[in-house]
């Protein structure tokens, strides 16, 4: 009888153990945030709070992707040791995605002080703050210097003919654009891009050609893709923002096509 | 089967119970997960053109992990320093303030004319104007004016005339003499001219083209200078001083 019951426990605990290892994703990502949480009380230290933090920051975890946990952790990795080489770059992300965008800069401007040219991306992150606060002008700088370190990114240069559009340099945009969609004919963003700057400048059709082959282009994009052009992003919304990527692509033709767009010419 | 029965006896209890355990887990688990994602300010920003047009920035590099996904390496730029290719594979110059001369960067300061300053005909003759121009290669030419010359505008020097026909600029202190601790009125008026500057010994300033203030408590013998600048740049300079009134002990 005895050993009749020790079998019978084995089995259940093992078929309880493949339920949890194989199954229930959620429920493995709780254990797992109870377990760092307590080892976190145990060993509080500055190296694991920002491992922790960049673990619910990953847009590519869905179960992971937790930016409360992110903020908390990374915070806390802050508050230990301020001068960590990411953790300002992160929490000014993080501001940034909450709209927080004064609060954003300010983090983001500390750790460029702090750190300077070995982030190069934080150029680059200032940038988006500057271009989403309306400092257009600030923002292409900071493009620019991101761009001498990897003057091939597709997104920086998409971003840096946002910014150059903004601040009424279509020529400029168009010529960053371009330089973009040399390394990558295909991105829907910069065919975007490209095709306002070239209608701003007056050449209407082969804008609209760019928004056509756009909007075909936008049906092979996935929502992986959208959380790689977008990362720090909550996986569960990159559907939406995929649909609304689109709606914008569609509504650009529809302006051109109908000739509701401003004409800049007149 | 009688094994069968026996067996399952023995785990149904703790395996509904088990199950239980399980369940609740899973519920707590699947509440703190939420069933709404974060919904981020990049969500569905897009900013408008001045056509109306939607423009849609990403932020692929700004991950700290940032592992390459959004650059190219398939273009080798073999271009000399300070220029990359372009979509037709030459060679261009990288920053905007440069343009292609010659095989290399030159500043585009350099492509259009330097600034000028002129002045009107007809009705605006007595006005003086400053014409720039913008970035090359449109060199397209802005003027704006730059002062209504009382006395008229002297088109060969292209400069504003003052009664007897050149710019002119004039600084007075009232009174020149005054005892130790107390101030005096400067005074100073400009024609003619761009920015003025009034600069002292006791460190008193100030920077208007005519302007009349009070100066600070006057210790010892005090210089005003007053300093303009013509339209073709060189300085037109004046000079005021205050003396202190001598106090004679009588032993």
């Amino acid at each position: 009888m005895r050993t009749h019951e020790r079998t019978s426990v084995l089995v259940m605990l093992a078929i309880c153990a493949c339920i949890l290892l194989i199954g229930l994703t959620p429920l493995r990502q709780f254990v797992r945030n109870a377990f760092h949480d307590t080892a976190y009380r145990l060993d509080p230290t500055a190296e694991r709070a920002f491992a922790y933090g960049e673990l619910h920051f990953n847009a590519l975890d869905r179960y992971a992707y937790d930016i409360d946990r992110a903020e908390f952790y990374l915070s806390e990795a802050a508050l230990r040791d301020p001068t960590m080489q990411y953790v300002q770059h992160e929490l000014a992300r993080i501001s940034f995605l909450r709209g927080d965008f004064s609060l954003a800069l300010a983090k983001i401007n500390f750790q460029i002080d702090m750190h300077g040219d070995s982030t190069p991306n934080s150029y680059y992150i200032r940038g988006l703050i500057e271009g989403f606060i309306g400092k257009y002008a600030d923002s292409a700088r900071d493009y620019e210097r991101y761009l001498e370190f990897d003057p091939y990114n597709w997104a920086a240069l998409n971003d840096y003919a946002w910014v150059l559009l903004k601040d009424d340099r279509p020529d400029e945009a168009l010529a960053a654009a371009e330089r973009g969609l040399a390394a990558f004919p295909d991105n829907v963003w910069l065919l975007n891009s490209r095709a306002i700057a070239l209608y701003e400048i007056g050449y209407g059709a082969e804008a609209l050609v760019d928004l056509k082959t756009a909007q075909k282009n936008l049906k092979s994009v996935t929502t992986e893709d959208w959380l790689r052009a977008y990362p720090g992003n909550d996986p569960r919304i990159a559907a939406a923002g995929l649909r609304s990527f689109k709606a914008a692509v569609d509504a650009n033709i529809h302006m051109m096509e109908t000739g509701a767009a401003l004409d800049t010419l007149q | 089967m009688t094994h069968f029965n026996s067996l399952w006896r023995d785990v149904r209890g703790k395996l509904a119970l088990l199950a239980v355990l399980i369940i609740a887990l899973a519920l707590i688990s699947g509440m703190q997960s939420g069933r709404i994602g974060f919904e981020s300010s990049e969500l569905a920003f897009t900013d408008a053109s001045s056509s109306g047009l939607q423009i849609v920035p990403a932020s692929c590099p700004s991950s700290p992990h940032y592992a390459g996904e959004c650059t190219s390496i398939i273009i080798v730029n073999t271009c000399p320093t300070g220029q990359h290719k372009n979509v037709s594979q030459t060679c261009v110059c990288d920053s905007t303030n440069l343009a292609p001369v010659n095989g290399s960067c030159a500043p585009l300061s350099t492509l259009c004319p330097a600034p000028t300053y002129y002045c009107g005909t007809g009705a605006n003759a007595n006005n003086l104007y400053y014409r720039t121009y913008s970035s090359a290669p449109a060199c397209t030419p802005q003027s704006s004016l730059y002062a209504n010359c009382f006395y008229g505008c002297d088109a060969g020097t292209a400069t504003c005339r003052d009664a007897d026909g050149t710019p002119a600029a004039e600084i007075t202190v009232s009174p020149s003499l005054v005892r130790s601790g107390d101030t005096t009125t400067v005074s100073w008026t400009s024609v003619g001219v761009g920015a003025c500057t009034v600069t002292a010994t006791n460190s008193d300033t100030w920077t208007e083209r005519n302007g009349t203030q009070t100066s600070r408590e006057i210790t010892t013998a005090t210089t005003y200078t007053l300093t303009c600048t013509r339209p073709s740049g060189s300085p037109i300079v004046d000079n005021a001083t205050v003396n202190i009134i001598p106090v004679f002990n009588e032993n």
